[in-house]
């Protein structure tokens, strides 16, 4: 029964997100579809919860619909006509709320000890030889750091990971303005990223897919559009991932790109970004080196095309009002030139 | 046991006073009822105009609030909604719950039980008129701040929980926090000063007779909830305050700040503190409305009177030690939150108990099935979800995937309108006879709650799967891709039905006023004392204040009923009795209406708010609080002195007391 | 229903004393909610020194800064001294007013009042013993906070004093303003409470901690 129920969640939330936009980008985020041992404990934890829940509600309401139907009095309205309970009936019921008491107090015990297990299979996942991603939240964005020992193996990037699938990510959360919350609801529950107290969570993608995630604590005025994605994938694609993002940018080729090089390394664009292999090195805003390897911009906010990062450069304010970017009015050469020069960044 | 039938029934209800008695009515009239013209309007001190006014006020804040959550759902009806900005929408949510929270579910709760304890443990006015007054007005002057703050775009934007830092001065700037901060501690100056009115009047005012055992189960509920609001508003009040003066930049304090050694969790530590107890001071009353309302309709007492106050109790207990549930995402040691998932589990065990005992009340009775039982009823089908998803919530691994999401939004709405709305649109139905003289229509009255019934549940319950689906709460918009589309949609159909059913109850209310069926002192034959006088009752509530002998003295005390004789007729006099059994201790001389009470409450707002803009608010404004304070509590010589034997009082006993009724 | 006339109230007294005064109920009950108030700053002091290396933290003083800088205890132990020894005038205006007697009342009174706004100037001082200004640091600005609030108790408990003893002049002491008394006299054993917790958090836990 229970696996039944869980397909049927399972399916639910398939559908719901089946209905992918043809220009939209892939991804599934639910509670009800895991894709790793944390997620899959917790749904598991969930479902028991779950089913206890419907049981103890479907009792509640049974009692209530029969206590009106046979204990009713159908007679005129005149006032209450007071009942008097046998004292043998109400020694009878005494004995029933006391067993119904202890009945509920031994359900409790169980969800707590379900509790319990869950949240110790939870932390129990090994990090040795873990990956290790230095994650912060920025109003509102995300940053992503890939640790390593040695130096030269370190990148960065922005709103999109690659991890590996079935090796464990350990994550450390920081937050330099405001709290924000890491979710990606079919790997692992939410933890907040608080100023001043960095923590770290481990999971595991078990499934290679790619997964949304989402800034879950309201962290201002776009939190809404405060999103990343999750790309999980077997191991050598992930090295070949990695690998690229480890080179550094690539150059331009062609005049324009060679212009819209220009154009960036002399507009504000250079005040906030950094582009690796140019002397932009910024921290403001997200690190843009391997710009076109994402597949949105904007923290998930747009499909990463040349039309949307147009608007998205002219003028972010009216895609996410409030966003710290600011407009930039180049001229349509200039503008063109920039995204020529952007989309090379592989 | 048949109904006693010389309680008389509807229309002949009110007593035949013979001459003395009606001489004794018009001085008491004189002596009690409010002077005349707006001096006695604004000076009010009787606590049915005073808890009515709490009570209207709340739900005009109700309806302007849902107002809020209306526009709300027409931006999320559909994806990439752009009918509000971000702006905005953070306004829109923010104000929503500040004032559903702080602003009508706690005032109305005590609106409820200023007007109703006060008749229900048989004394004329709660103890202390003058601060009644003025903590009308600083609610007053809560609800105007922030209403007149949004509409001039000074509304707040964080969230009711306002998580510094964001709240604090570095990320929001300008007023908006400034003045939320001051419309919470304004609420709490009020919340507060209520409470102490409610428990004094509690422990010293019941009728002769009404020992502890017998107090009714909706005044043990405005009394546990009484001192769970001394023992919670404190912190909020401290917290917000600490907010405040962190981002008043002539004050400019530290606690908040990661910088400079202050703490973000700090804050997160103290509002939950308070804001979890909140829940319960906003269900605890509710519970009491339940209770009474099967009581009558099933006809007997209520099973368990003892386990259900014991329960009321520990809910109140536990209910603070469970805050960090609402932290389970937060950076926090594991075992303490544990100990959390435990405690938050336990609370389940009381209020497990009073459903039991409500269910075995009805198994027990002979049910009518009336208007305001039907409301009770929707509530059990309600709220027992509420309690089951909460059950869901305590557990802190389930937690870290649904906390924050919609899931908890559907959860708060389901524990809050099925636990608090439900029961109190019941109790409407039920004492707006007592308020008006007149009966609420019942066929708008069937009407509104089974559009209230499906409206709520069409907005809220789709919310449990979007949240399962990731929908995080507080966003302002969110992409056609992600899926949720059809489920938004449903929910705004919900809530426009929602917003249809409580249009139908102010329809209802305003017809029902002038022209609904006359009432009667005691139209559902209910137990107990607001229905042993007349409907509405009089300024002094009881001409001569009862004696009572059980629990329900309207079932099963005597019919000659015992009453209290000797009191003043020509200055407001009320017999304090013992705290435990209720035995007759002295006659206590109660203040009357003072213009200082309204001054003080202008000074207080005034300073409260200046204080926002300009550093000379708080040297300047606590003198002169002091300054009232003192004209207040300057004591004037009584016109007559206290003994004199030669001053009117009620009809002298003609037959000795009856013995202790034990 | 037909009223009987059972219980004539007529010959109770007009007033009461202690827990059978509402009067004390509103009283004790204000005390509550400000103890509650005090006991959270005193867990919110605790709570901010998980955030701090040294507690106190170091001082930017001129010429030299100063490494945890304790709070001194002068102004602070006379402040305590005096409102505790002004517990006793409190205590004799408490008893005296009970039975109706004017003199020692107000001498009692007088000379509680005197102490409180000795203890207002020492608590100005106090305030300067701290080494910090409230807006430096977490800190401080949780001591200047625990100090600031207690002097607000104590402006009201001298004003409280202040009108009692000029009403007692005035209009001669009757039982009603012999109740107020008692409250006042509540009023001071609890200020006098609340002044040793703050004193040994403020001063004497960092010594020992």
């Amino acid at each position: 029964m229970i696996a039944a129920a869980t397909a049927r969640w399972a399916t639910l939330a398939d559908n719901d997100f089946g209905v992918t936009s043809g220009e939209w980008v892939r991804g599934t985020k639910s509670v009800l579809d895991p894709a790793g041992p944390q997620s899959g404990r917790i749904h598991q934890l969930f479902l028991d919860y779950f089913w206890l829940s419907v049981v103890v509600y479907v009792l509640v309401v049974l009692f209530v619909i029969f206590a009106v139907i046979l204990r009713r009095r159908r007679a005129r309205w005149t006032g209450p006509i007071l009942a008097e309970p046998a004292p043998s009936r109400e020694k009878l019921r005494g004995w029933l709320v006391g067993l119904a008491t202890l009945a509920t107090t031994i359900a409790l015990f169980f969800l707590l000890a379900g509790d319990h297990a869950a949240g110790r299979a939870i932390r129990s996942l090994s990090t040795d030889n873990a990956l290790k991603i230095r994650v912060t939240g920025h109003q509102w964005w995300w940053e992503f750091r890939f640790e390593d020992e040695a130096p030269s193996k370190i990148f960065t990037t922005a709103n999109e990971i690659h991890i590996p699938v079935g090796r464990t990510i350990e994550v450390e959360l920081h937050s330099p303005d405001v709290i924000h919350s890491f979710w990606v609801p079919n790997l692992h529950g939410k933890r907040d990223m608080i100023p001043g107290h960095p923590t770290r969570i481990a999971f595991r993608a078990d499934k290679a897919s790619e997964y949304w995630g989402q800034c879950a604590e309201f962290c201002g005025y776009e939190h809404a559009k405060m999103r990343f994605r999750v790309v999980a994938e077997p191991e050598e694609k992930f090295n070949a991932w990695k690998a690229a993002q480890l080179q550094s940018s690539v150059q331009p080729a062609t005049d324009s790109q060679k212009k819209g090089q220009y154009v960036f390394l002399h507009t504000t664009c250079v005040m906030c970004h950094t582009i690796q292999g140019t002397t932009a090195g910024a921290m403001m805003g997200p690190d843009l080196t391997h710009l076109a390897s994402r597949k949105t911009i904007a923290a998930g906010s747009l499909p990463n095309k040349r039309g949307h990062l147009a608007g998205w450069i002219s003028n972010p304010q009216t895609i996410k009002p409030g966003v710290r970017m600011p407009a930039n009015s180049l001229p349509p050469d200039q503008l063109q030139a920039l995204l020529d020069y952007l989309e090379i960044l592989k | 046991m048949p109904y006693p039938l010389d309680v008389p029934a509807a229309e002949s209800s009110d007593p035949v006073w013979s001459e003395a008695n009606l001489r004794e009515h018009i001085l008491l009239e004189q002596t009690w009822r409010r002077p005349p013209g707006i001096y006695g309007w604004l000076t009010a001190t009787n606590h049915k105009d005073i808890g009515l006014r709490f009570i209207v006020t709340a739900f005009i804040v109700f309806l302007m609030a849902g107002v809020l959550a209306f526009i709300m759902r027409l931006q999320l009806a559909v994806p990439e909604n752009t009918l509000v900005g971000p702006d905005l929408y953070n306004e829109l949510f923010t104000v929503h719950g500040t004032a559903m929270m702080f602003l009508f579910a706690v005032p109305v709760m005590e609106g409820m039980g200023l007007y109703l304890v006060p008749l229900m443990v048989g004394t004329r006015n709660v103890s202390f008129p003058r601060l009644l007054n003025y903590s009308y007005y600083i609610y007053l002057g809560s609800v105007l701040l922030l209403f007149v703050g949004f509409f001039l775009n000074v509304g707040p934007d964080v969230g009711w929980f306002a998580y510094t830092p964001l709240s604090g001065p570095e990320y929001s700037s300008g007023k908006r926090v400034d003045l939320w901060s001051q419309v919470v501690t304004l609420a709490e100056i009020s919340s507060l000063a209520g409470a102490v009115e409610i428990v004094t009047t509690v422990f010293k005012q019941r009728a002769p007779g009404m020992s502890l055992n017998r107090i009714p189960l909706f005044v043990w509920s405005q009394l546990v909830t009484a001192f769970m609001i001394i023992f919670a508003m404190p912190a909020v009040m401290l917290c917000s305050n600490m907010l405040s003066t962190d981002r008043l930049a002539h004050i400019n304090t530290q606690f908040y700040n990661p910088a400079e050694g202050g703490d973000p969790l700090l804050w997160q530590h103290l509002f939950w503190f308070f804001a979890h107890p909140e829940v319960y001071i906003i269900f605890i009353p509710a519970t009491g409305f339940i209770s009474t309302i099967v009581e009558t309709f099933a006809g007997r007492r209520a099973f368990g009177y003892t386990l259900l106050v014991l329960s009321m109790v520990a809910t109140s207990f536990i209910g603070f030690g469970v805050w960090v549930h609402h932290m389970f995402a937060t950076p926090l040691p594991q075992l303490g939150q544990g100990l959390f998932t435990a405690s938050s589990l336990m609370i389940t065990i009381p209020n497990g108990i009073q459903f039991f005992c409500w269910i075995a009340t009805m198994w027990g009775g002979r049910l009518k099935l009336t208007l305001p039982f039907a409301w009770v009823l929707s509530f059990f089908l309600i709220f027992t979800i509420g309690g089951l998803t909460g059950v869901m919530l305590a557990s802190m691994s389930i937690d870290q995937q649904v906390h924050d999401t919609y899931f908890v939004v559907a959860h708060l709405h389901y524990v809050l309108i099925g636990g608090a709305i439900f029961p109190l649109f019941g109790a409407f139905y039920y004492w707006f006879p007592k308020w008006t003289g007149r009966m609420l229509g019942a066929k708008l009255g069937w009407v509104n709650l089974a559009l209230m019934f499906i409206g709520f549940n069409l907005t809220f319950f789709p919310m449990h799967t979007l949240g399962l689906l990731g929908m995080p709460r507080r966003i302002y918009t969110y992409f056609r891709e992600s899926g949720w589309a059809e489920r938004n949609f449903a929910a705004t159909v919900g809530a426009g039905v929602l917003g249809l059913s409580v249009l139908m109850f102010l329809v209802n209310v305003l017809i029902s006023r002038r022209s609904g069926l006359l009432a009667g002192s005691n139209p559902w034959g209910a137990s107990t004392l607001e229905w042993a006088t007349s409907s509405p009752p009089p300024s002094y509530n009881f001409l001569h204040p009862p004696m009572v002998r059980s629990g329900h003295p309207l079932w099963f005390d005597p019919p000659d009923t015992p009453v209290v004789t000797g009191l003043a007729l020509e200055h407001r006099e009320v017999l304090v009795t013992t705290t435990h059994d209720a035995k007759p201790h002295h006659r206590y001389h109660m203040a009357s209406e003072a213009w200082e009470t309204v001054a003080l409450a202008v000074v207080t707002i005034v300073m409260i708010v200046s204080v926002v803009f300009h550093s000379l608010a708080i040297p300047v404004g606590l003198p002169l609080i002091l300054l009232v304070l003192a004209i207040w509590f300057w004591p004037t010589k009584e016109t007559k002195p206290l003994k004199d034997p030669n001053r009117l009082r009620t009809v002298p006993a003609t037959v000795p007391m009856i013995p202790d009724p034990a | 229903m037909r009223p009987r006339p059972a219980l004539d109230v007529a010959d109770l007294p007009a007033t009461a004393f202690d827990s059978q005064a509402p009067v004390w109920w509103g009283n004790t009950l204000l005390m509550v909610i400000e103890t509650v108030t005090v006991v959270l700053l005193v867990v919110t002091y605790y709570y901010l020194i998980q955030d701090f290396n040294v507690w106190p933290p170091i001082s930017g003083e001129q010429p030299t800064p100063r490494y945890e800088p304790l709070p001194d205890l002068h102004a602070s132990t006379l402040f305590v001294g005096l409102i505790a020894v002004a517990t006793l005038p409190m205590i004799w205006a408490d008893r005296a007013c009970r039975k109706l007697r004017t003199a020692p009342t107000v001498i009692g009174l007088l000379l509680a009042l005197a102490a409180g706004i000795g203890a207002i100037v020492f608590r100005i001082y106090e305030f300067k013993a701290l080494h910090f200004w409230y807006d430096e640091n977490a800190y401080a600005s949780i001591v200047w906070t625990l100090l600031f609030m207690h002097l607000l108790y104590v402006i009201l408990e001298v004003a409280e004093a202040g009108i009692d003893i000029v009403w007692i002049l005035v209009h001669g002491l009757d039982e009603k303003i012999a109740v107020d008394v008692t409250m006042a006299t509540a009023y001071w054993y609890w200020m006098v409470a609340m002044a040793l917790i703050v004193y040994f958090v403020v001063y004497w836990s960092p010594r020992v901690l």
